[in-house]
């Protein structure tokens, strides 16, 4: 990853941010600074848990650096939330054999420059496995298990060590730094693989792997013609047609359905909202993107699917009739954001 | 991209000088051929331990060597290597020194540097992290044998995912270098000639430039040394109808750098290969020059018959381009060494 990539991945809209907070902070004169900080998190879609944001904030607050204080590591969180979705942009694009390769890849393109950078807000005597403990707090999105701090910090305190080179006179640290990630990451990345390659074996029914072939290599939906029309719409306003939208979901839809092959709704969904949400978002310009930021355009696209959900939901479709039904329904999406997007 | 298209090897020297190797076999290949792959670690890694064993003081490393593969005629579907890359991270710590060396044979020009930062930043930590990590763990117990195959195994799948990707421009501070010898080869099926031209061996330039390589001696066997392992792995790996040139060879320590480029023709069945030894070089010297300008001057030598003493002289009037040092049998070494890489006074 070059450095300006990296810089870009890291970029978060820091004034923003502080005004979301101040504004909390003004609302809750009966809280603590802490809770305070718990509360903006919570607002951020962090985690959906105010206590569980406590006890993370409290316990790393000791390790920060003389200078920063708990709003520093706030942000740092709200930044780790951010580079999660370009790391996850790569996966999506990028196809690993297996998820080991994907886990060395993506520590050397992303995390090895990640730990440089954020160690530079701890103390130097934090301990290896609580960096390792914080990649694993950081990056998890926590959707389906509860953020345990404790726990996670037990776990990383048996496997991961901090090392002292016994041979000098002054105990000099010796650097473990790829083993430290790989502990905080593998696990995280191994799950986004199988999540994004659609492998995740506990999904595969057995039987129905036997009817209906399987997509052997990770497809990943391509977006660059409705990526290309909202550049263009961005720029010159002029109005879109209607064959140029049409061709351009079509166009999104085909490069992951393929003719002969079945898919189940709940194996792409997730691929689809990502993939469509990603395009849209590097289409728009610095100003819009301020406006609308990744999340929010994540959160309208799955609230749109979901009117939908009950009735697509059970069905098991050819690749070229799902590209049918849903030409249409991401046609009425786009059309009303494109026209909602300078209002 | 094919997979039998490929030529891929990792090596790792430890610090007992124990080589350990994983090499991929995309293709059938005879015992025979397989012994001489498993030979080739140690023939690769070679001039590494060279330099490590004669130059205590100085931590020259190895860094790449890169070479054109050329056809000796029509090439089948399965010869289609056009480039050969060996990449090399040496790490020093505490007088212990670890090389990690890779060899890659592949129809793509490949991202060579991002391939390299692999080795360097990934690859050759994690092994190095991996072993104190194991030794704190289990003690005793740790297995080297198994964790080094592990991890070879890990590096190599990481190399191999990275090819087949175009190579990216990087934007780089433009580098001036300074010219401190040149290398005349002839080769044809009845005849191998080496030639080194530099300083004379009294001139003072000739002890001031000597610590910016790591000798003059090292210097004139890297390209002969490495153009013959190459064609030695070609052979293994049964490309017979190719064979390589060497094209640039890389080494540093610390802040100082040398590079070896080299260019070459083919005529009537004759291999003629001029090559440059620069250093890294102030701006302000006037003898200093982009590296287009250097290979410029050795392909008009080439293809336009420009006189070879004149050109040597254009690119630096204190090399003596009248008196050249055979570079091709044991005893014209020793004589390199004696008279060009031991100080004058």
């Amino acid at each position: 990853m070059l450095k300006n990539e990296f810089n870009r991945a890291l970029k978060i809209d820091k004034e923003r941010l502080q005004g979301y907070y101040e504004r909390i902070k003004s609302q809750s004169s009966s809280l603590t600074p802490i809770q305070i900080i718990a509360k903006f998190l919570v607002n951020q879609s962090i985690t959906p848990s105010t206590s569980e944001v406590i006890e993370v904030l409290d316990y790393y607050k000791s390790r920060i650096l003389n200078g920063k204080d708990i709003l520093d590591l706030a942000f740092e969180w709200i930044r780790a939330h951010h580079f999660r979705s370009e790391y996850k942009k790569h996966l999506i694009k990028e196809q690993y054999k297996d998820y080991n390769i994907a886990v060395d890849d993506c520590i050397f393109l992303f995390f090895l420059n990640y730990d440089e950078y954020i160690r530079k807000i701890f103390i130097e005597d934090i301990k290896e496995f609580e960096l390792s403990a914080l990649y694993q707090v950081f990056f998890s999105s926590f959707d389906k298990d509860p953020l345990k701090l404790n726990d996670i910090l037990e776990e990383h305190k048996r496997k991961v060590l901090t090392i002292f080179d016994k041979d000098e006179r002054i105990n000099e640290r010796i650097n473990t730094n790829i083993l430290t990630l790989r502990s905080g990451l593998s696990e995280i990345i191994k799950n986004d693989y199988n999540e994004i390659s659609g492998t995740k074996t506990k999904t595969i029914n057995n039987s129905t792997m036997k009817k209906r072939p399987i997509p052997i290599k990770p497809f990943i939906f391509d977006g660059t013609m409705i990526e290309r029309l909202i550049k263009f719409y961005c720029f010159n306003k002029n109005k879109i047609q209607e064959r140029e939208l049409e061709m351009s979901v079509s166009q999104f839809l085909k490069s992951y359905f393929k003719s002969g092959f079945s898919y189940r709704f709940e194996e792409f969904k997730e691929i689809l909202i990502r993939g469509l949400t990603d395009h849209i978002y590097s289409g728009l310009t610095e100003e819009i993107k301020d406006i609308r930021p990744l999340e929010t355009l994540e959160f309208q696209l799955s609230n749109f699917l979901n009117q939908y959900e009950s009735s697509i939901k059970e069905k098991d479709l050819d690749g070229s009739a799902w590209t049918n039904d849903l030409k249409i329904m991401l046609g009425t999406f786009l059309s009303e954001f494109i026209n909602n997007l300078f209002e | 991209m094919q997979d039998k298209n490929l030529i891929l090897g990792l090596f790792y020297s430890d610090e007992e000088k124990r080589v350990f190797d994983k090499i991929k076999y995309y293709d059938f290949l005879s015992e025979e051929n397989k012994s001489i792959i498993r030979a080739l670690s140690l023939r690769f890694l070679g001039p590494i331990f060279l330099t490590e064993g004669m130059l205590k003081k100085n931590d020259w490393i190895l860094n790449s060597i890169e070479a054109t593969l050329t056809s000796y005629k029509k090439i089948t579907t399965q010869e289609i290597i056009q480039s050969f890359n060996c990449l090399n991270s040496s790490h020093l710590s505490k007088k212990i020194r670890t090389n990690l060396f890779s060899f890659i044979g592949s129809p793509y020009t490949e991202d060579i540097k991002l391939i390299h930062q692999k080795l360097i930043k990934y690859i050759h930590p994690s092994i190095i992290q991996g072993k104190i990590v194991n030794e704190n763990i289990k003690g005793n117990e740790f297995d080297f044998s198994e964790f080094i195959e592990n991890e070879l195994t890990r590096g190599i799948n990481l190399i191999e995912h990275s090819l087949g990707s175009a190579r990216k421009m990087y934007w780089e501070e433009k580098q001036k270098y300074y010219c401190v010898g040149v290398i005349r080869r002839k080769e044809s099926v009845d005849l191998k000639l080496s030639y080194l031209y530099t300083f004379d061996y009294d001139d003072p330039l000739k002890d001031k430039h000597c610590s910016s390589i790591p000798s003059f001696y090292i210097m004139a066997i890297l390209p002969d040394y490495y153009e013959t392992r190459i064609i030695e792995t070609l052979r293994a790996f049964n490309r017979i109808n190719i064979y390589p040139s060497i094209k640039q060879i890389d080494l540093s320590n610390q802040n100082k750098k040398a590079l070896y480029v080299e260019e070459f023709l083919i005529t009537n069945n004759q291999k003629e290969s001029y090559g440059l030894i620069l250093i890294n070089s102030d701006e302000k010297d006037k003898n200093s020059n982009d590296l287009t300008f250097y290979k410029t001057k050795i392909r008009f030598i080439l293809d336009k018959n420009k006189n070879f003493e004149k050109t040597v002289i254009e690119i630096n009037p204190r090399i003596n381009p009248f008196e050249k040092w055979n570079t091709d049998s044991p005893h014209a070494l020793t004589k390199i060494q004696d008279l060009l890489d031991k100080k004058s006074n």
